[in-house]
C-alpha cells in the first residue's frame, strides 16, 4: 500500500467533490445546478468556438501582470520593512489602509478615475494585493536568523553574497507562500474586477451569462477557474516549492 | 601567523536609562601561535569580548590590533551554523574566496581529514550533530587561518566526541600554526587545550587572572592529574570571585 497510499487518498478525497456536485445536482434540479457532465461539454462547447481561450487569456493577462508587479514591489518593500523599523513605521499606516480597504471600493474608483479600462483593472488589482505581500515578506524577513548571517561576516563575506546565500534563502519560504496565496487571490479578485467593468475575461462572461440566467455557462467558466488555478498552484507553484526546498528535513524523516 | 593586542577594550550597552557596561577596560595580548583560552561564569563578557576580536562588535571602546592587518580570521560557533540549503561541499566553498571555490581537490582533502569523506553531497540535518560540528571545523581550517576564534565549540556534543575533536582541533591548529583563542564554560578543556589560560569573572567582565600553561608540556592526558589540579586552582579563583560580588540574576 505505503507508496500508493497518498495518490489513491487524493483520488478518494476528488472522487467524494464530483459525488457531491452530482448529488447536489440531482437533489435541487439540472436546471439550478447542472451535474459534471453538461457542465464539461459547455466547457467543450465554448472551446470549440474559441470563447473559452479568448476570455481565459484575457484574463490570465491581468492576473500574471498584477501579480508579477505586486510580488516585486512587494518583496522589495517587505524586505525594506523588516530591515529598518523607520521604513516600517513610516509605510504601516499605508499596509493597513491597502488591508482594510474594501477591494470593491478599490476596482470602482479605478475605474472611475482611469476609465473602464485594462489599466484600471490591473492597478486595482495589484494595489489589492500588494499589501498582502507586504506584509507576509516583512515577516518573513524579521525572522531571519542572525546567527547565519554573524557567520557569514565573520567569515568576511561581501554583502551581495550574504544577500544571496544567506538571507533569500531563508526568505524564500515566505516568498513562495506569499506567491501561493497571492496567485490564488489574485484568480478571485480579477473576476470582480471583470464582472464590474470589462468586456472580456472570465469575469464578464459569468457576468454575460448571469444575465441570460444559464446557469451551465456560468459553472463552465466557474469550473475552467478553479481547475487552471488548481493547475497552476499543484504543478507550478507546488513544484517550484519542491525544488527550492529540496534541502529540508522531510517531515517526520529521520536525520 | 598574527598576534592580537587589546588595548583597554570595553563595551557598553545601551538600556533605559543610560548604558550597561559588559567589559571593564582589557588589556590583553595573544601571542602568535599562542592557543589561549578564556575561562569564566556565564554572563561574564567572554562571548562579548570574542565577537570584539572576531569584528563582529565594532561598537567597543579602546583598539584592537592584528600584527598582521592581513590575518586571516576564521570562527567555529557553539552551532556548527552550517547553511542547511547547502550540501557539506557548498558550505566549505563558501567561506572560500574566487578560484579557491573551484578547487574541489581542497574541499575533498578537508572533507578526508575530518572524516566525513563520503558525506560532500549530504545536506547538514542528513548529519549528526557531531559530524555537522566536524563539517564546522572543516569549514573554519579550509581557509588557513591566522587567527581561529571559537565559541565554545564543543559543549553541544557528548562527552566522547567532544574528547576526540579536541584532540583533532588541536592538531589541526598547531599543524597550520594558528593564533587560537577558544571561549569555554569548561575549566579542565581549558587546561587541556590552552598554552595560557584567562579566568574572566565579574559583571561587568574583567580579567580575574591569567595562568601560564606552559610547564604542562604537549601533548596532554586528559587524566592527568596536574591537569585537574590547574583546573580546580582556575574554579578556586572564580568562586572567590564570585563570593566577593553582589549575587546578580
Amino acid at each position: 500500500m505505503g507508496r500508493l497510499a497518498s495518490p489513491l487518498f487524493r483520488l478518494a478525497g476528488l472522487l467524494t467533490l464530483v459525488l457531491a456536485w452530482l448529488a447536489l445536482s440531482r437533489l435541487v434540479g439540472t436546471q439550478m445546478v447542472p451535474g459534471p457532465v453538461a457542465t464539461f461539454g459547455f466547457i467543450i462547447r465554448e472551446f470549440e468556438r474559441g470563447a473559452l481561450q479568448l476570455h481565459l487569456a484575457a484574463t490570465m493577462y491581468r492576473v500574471l501582470i498584477a501579480f508579477a508587479v505586486a510580488m516585486g514591489l512587494g518583496v522589495l518593500t517587505g524586505m525594506l520593512m523588516g530591515l529598518h523599523r523607520r521604513v516600517d513605521e513610516l509605510l504601516e499606516a499605508w499596509v493597513i489602509a491597502g488591508l482594510s480597504i474594501p477591494r470593491l471600493v478599490l476596482f470602482v474608483a479605478a475605474y472611475l478615475v482611469l476609465g473602464l479600462n485594462d489599466r484600471a483593472a490591473i492597478l486595482a488589482l495589484m494595489i489589492s494585493l500588494l499589501p498582502t505581500v507586504i506584509v507576509q515578506v516583512r515577516e518573513g524577513t524579521r525572522a531571519v536568523d542572525g546567527k547565519l548571517v554573524e557567520m557569514a561576516v565573520a567569515f568576511r563575506r561581501s554583502r551581495l553574497e550574504i544577500w544571496h546565500r544567506v538571507i533569500l534563502p531563508q526568505l524564500m519560504p515566505y516568498i513562495i507562500g506569499t506567491a501561493r496565496t497571492t496567485l490564488s487571490l489574485a484568480w478571485k479578485m480579477v473576476i470582480l474586477a471583470e464582472l464590474t467593468g470589462r468586456t472580456s475575461g472570465v469575469g464578464y462572461q459569468i457576468s454575460f451569462y448571469f444575465q441570460m440566467f444559464n446557469m451551465p455557462g456560468i459553472l463552465a467558466y466557474g469550473v475552467t477557474m478553479m481547475i487552471l488555478l488548481a493547475v497552476v498552484d499543484l504543478v507550478l507553484m507546488g513544484g517550484l516549492q519542491r525544488w527550492a526546498f529540496r534541502w529540508r528535513k522531510p517531515v517526520g524523516g529521520v536525520a | 601567523m598574527s598576534g592580537l593586542r587589546l588595548v583597554r577594550v570595553t563595551r557598553d550597552y545601551p538600556v533605559r536609562d543610560g548604558v550597561r557596561p559588559a567589559l571593564q577596560p582589557i588589556d590583553l595580548t595573544v601571542r602568535p601561535g599562542e592557543f589561549l583560552c578564556i575561562i569564566g561564569p556565564s554572563g561574564c563578557g567572554k562571548t562579548t569580548l570574542l565577537n570584539v576580536m572576531a569584528g563582529l562588535d565594532r561598537q567597543h571602546g579602546g583598539s584592537l590590533t592584528r600584527d598582521n592587518p592581513d590575518a586571516v580570521t576564521s570562527c567555529m560557533f557553539q552551532e556548527s551554523r552550517l547553511l542547511p540549503w547547502l550540501n557539506v561541499r557548498d558550505n566549505l566553498a563558501f567561506v572560500l574566496d574566487g578560484p579557491l571555490r573551484a578547487q574541489g581537490d581542497l574541499i575533498d582533502e578537508w572533507l578526508q581529514r575530518v572524516g566525513l569523506e563520503g558525506h560532500g553531497r549530504d545536506y547538514p540535518h542528513q548529519l549528526s550533530v557531531g559530524m555537522q560540528q566536524r563539517v564546522a571545523v572543516a569549514r573554519a581550517m579550509i581557509v588557513r587561518p591566522d587567527i581561529l576564534l571559537m565559541d565554545e565549540p564543543f559543549s553541544a556534543l557528548d562527552e566522547l566526541t567532544a574528547l576526540k575533536m579536541r584532540t583533532e582541533v588541536l592538531e589541526l591548529c598547531d599543524e597550520l600554526g594558528a593564533t587560537v583563542v577558544l571561549v569555554t564554560h569548561n575549566p579542565l578543556e581549558a587546561v587541556y587545550l590552552a598554552d595560557r589560560l584567562v579566568v574572566m569573572s565579574g559583571q561587568p567582565g574583567g580579567i580575574l587572572q591569567t595562568m601560564d600553561l606552559g610547564h604542562l608540556g604537549r601533548p596532554r592526558d586528559p587524566d592527568d592529574p596536574e591537569l585537574w589540579r590547574v583546573s580546580r586552582s582556575a574554579v578556586s579563583a572564580l568562586t572567590e570571585a564570585a563570593a566577593r560580588q553582589p549575587a546578580s540574576g
